[in-house]
């Protein structure tokens, strides 16, 4: 409007300067507009390339918010995963770490099944498959054999190529595939030298190395075909090394465990087993125990073509009567004593090795699987333990070491309880001889005086069965009692044949010659009869030697190396010769070779003197603090027991002894013999008058019967009698008609003794031919009279002179 | 004491009576007796009834007897012999010495 104006106020110059201006101005105006389009189109760009770039940004944004949610979503499926693999990590059992595996990830994935296989060795160590309820096929696969997976085409490719496979369209037959529309698997491996469980070997088809145990994580889908995503399977991947990893210290956690439940369980059978020694119950608990440790149907013994003992499980029936053959015995691969062991007994190829009979008795026996263990002690077959399973069963290597060392366990116990009965038995005869020779020991020492003349009464107890010491008191002749004590060197039976042999010695002298009424003689004797034997022994003996001459009242006495006896006389206890020397035991010297080697003593001992005698094993007894019977605790005792009667000396003596040595076992043999005489009275009597005779006769009946003799031995022991006096006063008197005969009886309960002293020269009892009645010609007119006294008499003795007949009549 | 009796004596019996105890002490004298009537008899009878007791010289008396009988050709029987002498006969043996018939039967 301002340029208008202008051009009207303005001439033409002016005009033309206004066109000018004008052109000037649209020019410019131009100029202008162009730069403003050109504004305006840059503008434009402008606009366009932010709204480019708005929609890149909102692209950008759109992409990292999905991004970020896929990250997200990634991250919560690690979280899981991640807390699912925590989990299996604390799970020290291989069943429940599959049954949660298979269960949780299976319900993760959305999957029908989802199942874990593993193969150790070649065998099928486990399968576990979860699945929806629609597709479980629990019944079906509980059984399956390692075959089933190795022959399977795609658990052979899992195995083969060791990677996982993705089917996602699948349609198969066999049991491990029907009716799966897909099918995803992992290749699980797990190595380690530590798992024992069963023989391995190398599998050179799978490639499957001994010391590897491998496996198959699967994924199946039933129901529909699924497309598993790139990501689920990495994720799964992923989770397969822990899994193993898991696996892996469960397998070894099981493996230490079993391994201690055998350690204890042969522990316990170990115990069991040794703590008897009685065979029969340690066969009997080996079958229950080892039967029942390995789970097995049946467990027995086997020896020789027989069932010793029989272990069976609820169900199973027993074959112990009707096994004959040793079947697994046709498995052995040589005559080492291995652990033979057959996981299937019927299969083709192990069936046919048995003969028709084994066949038979295999079937009857309805083992599948069986395991036998060698029992052998120092290279010598024993027999079998043997285990039957009603199913198939694969026996790992654990097993197999366990019944090798429970089996070496039971062989050393049944050796043992072997070893043992043969020793008890040993024993039993030993000690059953040893009684025999105790008794027989018994009726050998001890002598043939009844108390009649003397009272007797003895303690003795062997310290083992038989005994070193050794007594015998002997009538030699009316009136004249030999009393001998001693103790062998050493105890027990060699000790007990050397007094055996002593007493032979003594009892033969004693028959046959007059030497044993001088105890020096006899010791002497004696002392040369060990002193030979000792050529071939090195024993020796203690003894003392005294004959009482109860007529006279005199004891002779000789000692060899014996502790003195004790002597109650008139109110005093005194020992024998007090502490002199006792002189050299028997079998030291050569008495032939030494004057006077044992030297006889004489004291008088009359009507009421004691003695009392007795060996080492009084004194030797140990007492609780480990000392010994004091030295004058004898001479105590019978101090204050002088009084009583020889039986109680006896007891009280070993009584007092008991008390003192308390519970103090016995040390040595204790033997003890209280004497005393109770000499009866002699008087003159008129044998030559019959009345009197009779009267006598009567008298002598009528206190016998009194004594219980029994009355139909009346009529002998008169007869006995009236010979003895017949001969005293046919012979007595012969040379002297005004001469004396003298007589003294005892009777006492079960015994009659009599003495008859006649003033005639004797009877040369020495040099008689001693005749029995039944040798007498029963033409014979005379010659009856001695043979009768023999026949009838108990005992018939006579002093040296033969003019002193002792007479002893028992009932 | 001894009781001895000769109760018949006719050439062909001799038939005797012992009585109480044949003993070393009437053993000479029974012999005497008995024997001083042996002649030529073919029988000799002892009743023994009375008999109670013999010892060794008593059945040597016997003995005797039993021999002379023997030599004459007689036959000795001893009867009435109580179990007692029966059993004293036996202890010596003698029991088969000749026909004893005991006093019960």
């Amino acid at each position: 409007m301002s340029s208008k104006k202008q051009a009207e106020d303005l001439d033409f110059d002016k005009l033309s300067q206004l066109e000018d201006r004008i052109i000037e101005l649209e020019q410019k105006l131009n100029s202008e507009r162009k730069l403003n389009e050109e504004k305006t189109a840059m503008m434009r760009k402008t606009i366009a390339e932010t709204e480019d770039l708005a929609k890149h940004l909102q692209n950008t944004t759109l992409a990292l918010i999905q991004e970020r949610q896929i990250a997200n979503a990634r991250a919560e499926k690690e979280k899981l995963v991640n807390k699912w693999i925590e989990k299996i990590n604390s799970s020290f059992d291989l069943n429940s770490l599959l049954k949660h595996a298979t269960s949780e990830l299976g319900r993760f994935f959305k999957s029908d099944r989802c199942g874990i296989v593993l193969i150790e060795g070649g065998h099928l160590l486990t399968h576990y498959e979860t699945s929806t309820k629609d597709f479980n096929r629990e019944d079906m696969i509980q059984n399956l054999d390692v075959d089933e997976f190795r022959s399977n085409k795609h658990f052979r490719k899992i195995f083969k190529t060791k990677s996982r496979i993705v089917l996602d369209e699948i349609s198969e037959e066999g049991i491990l595939l029907d009716g799966v529309k897909t099918f995803v698997g992992f290749f699980i491996s797990i190595k380690k030298e530590a798992f024992d469980g069963f023989d391995r070997y190398h599998d050179t088809e799978l490639e499957i190395s001994a010391n590897e145990i491998v496996g198959a994580f699967y994924f199946q889908q039933c129901s529909n075909k699924k497309s598993w995503q790139d990501k689920d399977l990495d994720l799964i991947q992923s989770i397969i090394t822990p899994l193993s990893t898991a696996i892996e210290k469960t397998l070894l956690y099981r493996d230490a465990r079993k391994r201690t439940e055998y350690a204890e369980l042969l522990n316990s059978l170990t115990t069991q087993i040794r703590s008897s020694l009685n065979l029969s119950e340690i066969l009997a608990r080996t079958v229950n125990e080892l039967g029942l440790a390995i789970k097995a149907s049946r467990c027995f013994l086997y020896f020789d073509g027989y069932i010793s003992d029989e272990y069976c499980e609820a169900g199973v029936h027993s074959i112990a009567d009707t096994t004959r053959f040793l079947i697994l015995d046709k498995f052995r691969e040589d005559q080492s004593f291995q652990v033979i062991s057959v996981d299937n007994l019927l299969s083709e190829e192990n069936f046919s090795r048995l003969t028709a009979e084994e066949q038979e008795e295999l079937l009857a026996s309805k083992a599948v699987s069986a395991l036998a263990c060698p029992l052998h002690f120092q290279g010598i077959m024993q027999g079998w333990i043997v285990f039957h399973s009603y199913r198939r069963r694969q026996w790992t290597r654990d097993e197999k070491n366990f019944i090798e060392a429970a089996g070496s366990q039971v062989i050393v116990a049944m050796t043992q309880s072997r070893m043992y009965e043969k020793l008890n038995s040993y024993q039993e005869k030993l000690s059953r001889e040893l009684k025999q020779a105790a008794r027989v020991q018994t009726s050998l020492i001890g002598g043939d005086v009844f108390d009649v003349n003397i009272e007797t009464s003895v303690f003795y107890k062997a310290h083992s069965n038989v005994s070193g010491d050794f007594y015998w008191v002997a009538e030699l002749a009316p009136d004249k009692i030999g009393v001998l004590i001693g103790d062998v060197s050493g105890k027990g039976p060699a000790a007990a044949l050397l007094t055996g042999y002593l007493l032979g010695e003594f009892n033969s002298a004693i028959a046959n010659s007059a030497l044993a009424w001088f105890p020096d003689k006899m010791i002497s004797f004696l002392c040369q009869s060990i002193l030979y034997q000792n050529s071939s022994s090195d024993f020796y003996a203690t003894a003392w030697y005294g004959v009482m001459d109860l007529y006279e009242g005199k004891l002779r006495y000789t000692n060899a190396g014996h502790l003195n006896p004790y002597i109650i006389q008139n109110e005093t206890v005194y020992k024998l010769d007090g502490d002199k020397d006792s002189g050299v035991p028997l079998g030291l010297i050569n008495p032939k070779e030494i004057e006077e080697a044992y030297e006889a003593r004489e004291i008088d001992f009359r009507r009421g003197d004691k003695m009392v005698l007795f060996t080492d094993g009084v004194l030797d007894q140990k007492m609780p603090d480990g000392s010994f019977v004091p030295k004058d605790w004898i001479y105590k005792i019978l101090q204050n027991v002088k009084d009583r009667d020889v039986k109680d000396i006896t007891y009280e003596l070993n009584e007092k002894l008991n008390a003192l040595s308390g519970t103090s076992p016995l040390t040595d043999d204790r033997l003890m013999i209280s004497l005393e005489q109770v000499y009866f009275d002699i008087y003159d009597f008129a044998a030559d008058d019959p009345k009197a005779t009779s009267e006598l006769l009567d008298k002598i009946v009528r206190d016998c019967l009194e004594q219980d003799m029994p009355a139909n031995k009346q009529l002998n022991l008169r007869l006995g009698i009236t010979e003895a006096l017949t001969n005293a006063v046919r012979y007595g008197l012969k040379r002297n008609p005004y001469g004396k005969i003298r007589i003294g009886y005892c009777v006492k309960k079960g015994a009659f003794k009599m003495t008859i002293i006649d003033p005639g020269p004797g009877f040369n009892w020495q040099v008689y031919n001693y005749t029995f009645i039944d040798e007498v010609r029963f033409d014979n007119e005379g010659g009856r009279g001695i043979p009768l006294l023999l026949e009838i008499f108990d005992k018939v003795t006579w002093n040296f002179m033969g003019n002193h007949l002792g007479l002893f009549y028992y009932w | 004491m001894l009781k001895l009796e000769i109760r018949k004596n006719d050439g062909q019996i001799l038939e005797l009576e012992v009585g109480g105890q044949l003993l070393y002490s009437d053993a000479e004298h029974f012999k005497e007796t008995v024997l001083a009537c042996l002649k030529e008899q073919s029988k000799v009878k002892v009743d023994c009834s009375d008999l109670s007791f013999l010892d060794s010289a008593g059945m040597g008396s016997f003995v005797r007897l039993w021999k002379e009988c023997k030599m004459i050709g007689a036959e000795l029987e001893l009867y009435n012999v109580i179990d007692d002498v029966q059993s004293l006969l036996r202890i010596a043996r003698l029991h088969q010495l000749t026909r004893i018939i005991s006093k019960t039967s």
